[in-house]
């Protein structure tokens, strides 16, 4: 079900708040007429009791239901106000949840890809957007549609079927103005929704690149499009504060009109005495009353082209219809036997092969060098041994079963595979190394940055291992964050390894010190380096020249 | 217009009513209440349309502001972009409340009340003094629930501020969250997260809500008292004070006015949360229109013209990290122009730092550094761009082809020139292979490329106009020795035409090599290696 249905049309969960909620907000209403029509009621009454025109008159019932109204209104606004915001709030934090499950549930090669700063938009832009779907255009339609229906039948069950025909007629033409502004508002709406999502996207991609932009003096044309989507943004804004402080203007004015056809009609029944005068004001007076439970249905209307929009993205990132990532039968590997056979693989259809017919083996314990040019398709051979990318033929199989059959979890916890492009969180150290292996504790992690030659680093931090990286990991050099990388991967204990370019930017003197420390680590591991250079690598069983092995069919063509 | 309207209506009823004239006689009086209704509806429609007129350019200023801010504090002063991203949306939003539902609401509740005391006391000072009675208990009570909505609003927009970075945090490494097999821990962190926001929104709406509902008690029940002491005095049930001498059309125009008195109070205490949201979103941009500019602003700036390199020196220069020790200490540098000197040493030693201080990203504690005798603080932004052409990293590309990438180096760049750059530093080599060449739609952060290449695309674009000091950190790294000597023999026809100064940070044996000069910075310390 679409998001918008979900929250307009709420499910058995949210149903009895939502119900309350209306109730109270009806009630509201009704409390509010009923209070004004009772005084005007009152007092007329009063008067011509004082006037000696009315012999008997009990002063107590009136008194009281006024005295009831007021309490009634209060409490029954104050209900309707928090049960709906309430019941809001709960919906939008399943929703996030739900979204995020729906981001995440995307393969490693799709997030790779991932338009960041546009699904962090829909994750909590378009979220927040919802949160005027319920308090600000469901429940004041409702509490402004019943308690009108309401009142029209009392109008012609007890009093005047033309005075009920003129509420009707402010019905029908309120109506038809929000129908009107709902219309009016779809286009500014859109665009509201479609400049504030550039906005937002814009403005990450320009804060992610402010570094470059303010070195080549480019920062402030660039926040100029960012800008530029603002100023459209706003604009739109301001045609819908138009549209709706004309929506406004409507319907004040068609329910004054109201308003003032009842008391001239009003006037004309109590001529002819088919009303009495208490009851010609108290009439008019409730008709007043009514008129303000339409009023802010002009905000609701003219948000709700927006909320739509949001909601469709919203839809887009949890994507119910995606399969969960669960192949039919989740086969366990017998061995550690990697083995690729006759791989074929190109990016895209007009493009030369990457690998034609690629064969290679690693067997338990063997440590191999997959070396090769910049550009020659390492890293690209690391993303399908770990199953990030599928073959377009051939086989790639871990002890006899092919890993598109594997179970995936078990396929991630069997081959670690650390890409070149290191992901830091801002959290603290230890919580980014505990990604890795949540059961970690201090004392190990310590170990294990200290066999990677951090343990210097580690003890100049401010707090050790409870230090706050910051986004991206902006206080850790480029070797020290691939060193984290690293220790990822021997923390979470991966029996089957690709590290692709582990030991990049770093001196030789550290990595040697580096895997002489990890040496009982890498004893019964096995582990495809992929690297350009053998130097800064651990004692490599056998070395591949994967220019030499993989694209001689590419260059025969 | 709410009196005239409100007498109009009670004159027509007390006429037909207690006077009994034929309604003929009213017809007046009946177009003089339309006419009041209409024209209110004209005020309020005009006063919604300013409102949102005023708040758009409020809006658009600020956000100009803020990323005017963001740039001259520089890349370096940032805690986190994602924190940044909602100060400029959504924080900036929050103002359009104030100036359309919180400020007109103040002035409102500021003239209405008193205009409807007026003319309540000069019909009955009995009502009036009811009425007045009970405006001073809301102000009083708004002010103690405002105090606590401003806290609970601050501490919940400080929460949407860290949800905010932590979310966009979260998306860009979602593959690693993947990769790591931590699904379901994220899926239960992101529940808890909102859930805390969540009760913190309630928390501030349970206030705002409970706020204006004491409020709208106190209104009906102020609203209750007036008619029914108005009705017992026209019963005349009444004989004190002036309540024998209300009539109809006194006591229905004292009750008609009595809602009108409350209503513009109704209305602040209703658009208050916004006042607190607004004050809330407000510190978060002031603090940010606050930061402290990276280079101090030179007065006057000093604009020199570039020369072909330069000559860099650097005296008894100091630096300390915010909340860090002192990384540099008294450092003496001499880089004489042309020279190409690397910075070797541990990661962490201060050799970014000191790129940093060279490409304007931060500036000195104490001393100084001139180029060409000239001190860089006193240069003119522009100046400064124009002298330093600098390459991080990592290298950022946006979502464009790989020609517009280049061409941000300078917009005014032909095609020609482009080629050339993207010739000198092997981007050519690997564009050639693509379909579209260098027009070839690269994704955001140079998804399609790899490491290598997208560096060399970011080196194409630093290349792209000749600057008298060129800085490099770390630009090899990610590539073989092949790649890496074709970019060092790029660079070396690059400065054949211009022969820059060159500062590169890098470990590589190639990269130092091909440098004339070598230091280790370790510890804030340098150290001349002997080649």
């Amino acid at each position: 079900m679409s998001v918008l249905r979900r929250i307009l049309l709420p499910g058995r969960r949210t149903l009895p708040a939502l119900a309350l909620a209306v109730t109270a907000g009806a009630l509201a209403t009704l409390a509010a007429v009923v209070l004004l029509a009772l005084s005007g009621w009152l007092i007329t009454a009063t008067a011509l009791a004082g006037l000696g025109a009315l012999a008997m008159l009990d002063l107590f019932a009136p008194g009281a239901g006024i005295r009831a109204a007021a309490v009634t209104r209060t409490v029954a606004r104050y209900l309707e106000r928090l049960v709906g915001h309430d019941a809001t709030f709960r919906q939008l934090a399943e929703l996030r949840v739900e979204a995020a499950r729906g981001l995440l549930n995307r393969s490693v090669a799709e997030l790779e890809r991932l338009r960041v700063g546009e699904s962090f938009s829909r994750l909590t832009r378009d979220i927040d957007q919802l949160d005027h779907l319920l308090p600000r255009l469901l429940l004041p339609a409702l509490s402004a549609v019943i308690p009108t229906v309401l009142v029209i039948g009392v109008l012609v069950v007890v009093f005047d079927g033309t005075l009920a025909t003129v509420l009707a007629g402010f019905l029908l033409l309120a109506a038809g103005l929000l129908a009107l502004g709902a219309r009016a508002s779809r286009r500014p709406g859109g665009a509201v929704s479609i400049e504030a999502t550039d906005m937002r996207s814009g403005l990450v991609e320009w804060l992610a690149g402010l570094a470059e932009l303010v070195s080549l003096n480019r920062a402030d044309e660039q926040a100029g499009s960012v800008l530029a989507s603002g100023r459209r943004r706003l604009a739109a804004q301001r045609r819908l504060g138009r549209i709706e402080a004309l929506m406004h203007g409507g319907l004040l004015v068609a329910g004054y009109l109201a308003f003032w056809l009842v008391l001239w009609i009003g006037i004309g029944l109590y001529e002819r005495e088919a009303l009495t005068g208490p009851w010609m004001i108290g009439l008019a007076l409730a008709v007043l009353a009514l008129i303000e439970a339409w009023l802010p249905l002009a905000v609701g209307v003219s948000f709700f082209e927006t909320a739509r929009r949001s909601a469709g993205r919203v839809d887009g990132l949890i994507d119910a219809d995606r399969p969960t990532e669960t192949p039919v039968a989740g086969q366990r590997p017998n061995d550690l036997h990697l083995a690729v056979r006759d791989l074929h693989f190109r990016f895209a259809l007009h493009q030369p092969e990457l690998f034609d017919g690629l064969d290679l083996d690693l067997v338990p314990g063997e440590k191999r060098l997959v070396r090769g040019p910049s550009g020659c398709g390492k890293s690209t051979l690391g993303r399908l041994l770990g199953g990030i990318l599928e073959p377009d033929s051939g086989r790639i199989t871990l002890g006899g079963v092919a890993l598109d059959q594997l179970d995936p979890r078990e396929l991630r916890r069997t081959i670690g595979w650390m890409p070149q492009d290191v992901t830091l969180f801002h959290d603290s150290l230890g919580e980014n190394l505990r990604l890795a292996a949540p059961d970690a504790d201090d004392g190990r992690m310590i170990d294990v940055l200290e066999r990677l030659q951090l343990g210097a680093w580690l003890r100049g931090l401010p707090d050790g291992i409870d230090t706050w990286l910051g986004e991206h990991g902006k206080t850790v050099s480029g070797g020290q964050a691939r060193r984290l990388s690293l220790a990822r991967m021997v923390l979470a204990d991966y029996p089957l390894l690709i590290l692709d370019e582990p030991t990049r930017g770093l001196d030789l003197a550290t990595a040697t010190a580096m895997w002489d420390a990890l040496a009982d680590w890498l004893a019964d591991r096995s582990i495809i380096f992929l690297s350009h250079d053998t130097g800064h690598l651990p004692a490599i069983d056998r070395v591949i020249d994967l220019d030499a092995l993989a694209r001689q069919g590419s260059r025969a063509r | 217009m709410l009196v005239a309207q409100a007498w109009a209506l009670a004159s027509i009823a007390a006429g037909l009513i207690i006077e009994a004239r034929p309604s003929a006689d009213l017809q007046p009086l009946l177009l003089l209440l339309l006419g009041a209704l209409l024209a209110r509806v004209l005020i309020t429609t005009l006063r919604r349309w300013l409102a949102a007129d005023a708040s758009v350019r409020v809006r658009q200023q600020l956000r100009a502001e803020l990323m005017r801010a963001m740039t001259v504090a520089g890349p370096t002063a940032f805690a986190a972009a994602g924190e940044r991203v909602p100060v400029v949306d959504e924080q900036v939003e929050t103002l359009d409340r104030y100036y359309t539902g919180f400020l007109p609401q103040s002035i409102a509740a500021r003239v209405i009340p008193a205009v409807v005391l007026v003319f309540v006391f000069s019909n009955d000072w009995l009502a009036g003094a009811l009425l007045a009675l009970t405006a001073p208990i809301i102000p009083l009570f708004m002010v103690l629930a405002g105090l606590g909505a401003e806290q609970a609003a601050a501490r919940q927009q400080a929460q949407l501020t860290r949800l905010g970075g932590w979310f966009l945090d979260r998306v860009r490494g979602s593959a690693t969250l993947r990769l790591f097999g931590a699904e379901a821990r994220t899926e239960a962190a992101v529940k808890s997260r909102t859930e805390n926001l969540r009760q913190a929104t309630m928390k501030v709406l349970r206030i705002a809500f409970l706020s204006s509902a004491v409020l709208e008690f106190f209104a009906a029940v102020a609203i209750a008292s007036i008619a029914i002491y108005v009705g017992l005095g026209l019963f005349g049930a009444i004989e004190f004070g002036p309540a024998p001498a209300l009539t109809l059309q006194s006591g229905l125009f004292v009750l008609l006015l009595a809602p009108e008195f409350f209503q513009p109070l109704r209305g602040l205490s209703q658009a208050w949360h916004d006042r607190a949201d607004a004050r809330a979103g407000a510190a978060a941009i002031r603090e940010v229109l606050e930061l402290p500019p990276a280079r101090p602003t030179a007065d006057p700036a000093c604009n020199p013209e570039p020369g072909p390199s330069a000559n860099i020196e650097l005296r008894q220069l100091g630096f300390a990290w915010p909340g860090q020790g002192r990384l540099f200490d008294d450092l003496e540098l001499v880089i004489p122009a042309g020279q190409r000197l690397v910075l070797t040493g541990p990661s962490g030693g201060g050799k970014s730092t000191l790129l940093a201080l060279l490409a304007g990203f931060a500036s000195p504690a104490s001393g100084e550094i001139r180029f060409d005798g000239l001190r860089f603080e006193t240069f003119s932004e522009a100046a400064r761009a124009a002298h330093v052409a600098w390459l991080g990293q990592r290298p950022w590309l946006f979502e464009g082809s790989i020609a517009d990438n280049i061409a941000l180096g300078d917009p005014e760049a032909g095609r020609a020139r482009i080629e050339q750059a993207a010739e000198r530093a092997q981007v050519l080599e690997f564009a050639r292979l693509l379909p579209d060449g260098l027009d070839s739609v690269v994704g955001e952060n140079g998804v399609g490329l790899s490491g290598g290449q997208a560096q060399r695309v970011a080196l194409a674009r630093a290349l792209l106009v000749p600057r008298p000091l060129l800085l490099l950190d770390e630009p090899t790294a990610s590539l073989d020795a092949a790649g890496e000597a074709e970019v060092l023999a790029a660079l070396d026809g690059v400065l054949r035409d211009t022969p820059a100064t060159v500062v590169c940070a890098s470990h590589r044996a190639g990269v130092m090599g091909w440098a004339e000069r070598v230091i280790e910075v370790d510890g804030g310390r340098l150290r001349e290696m002997s080649r």
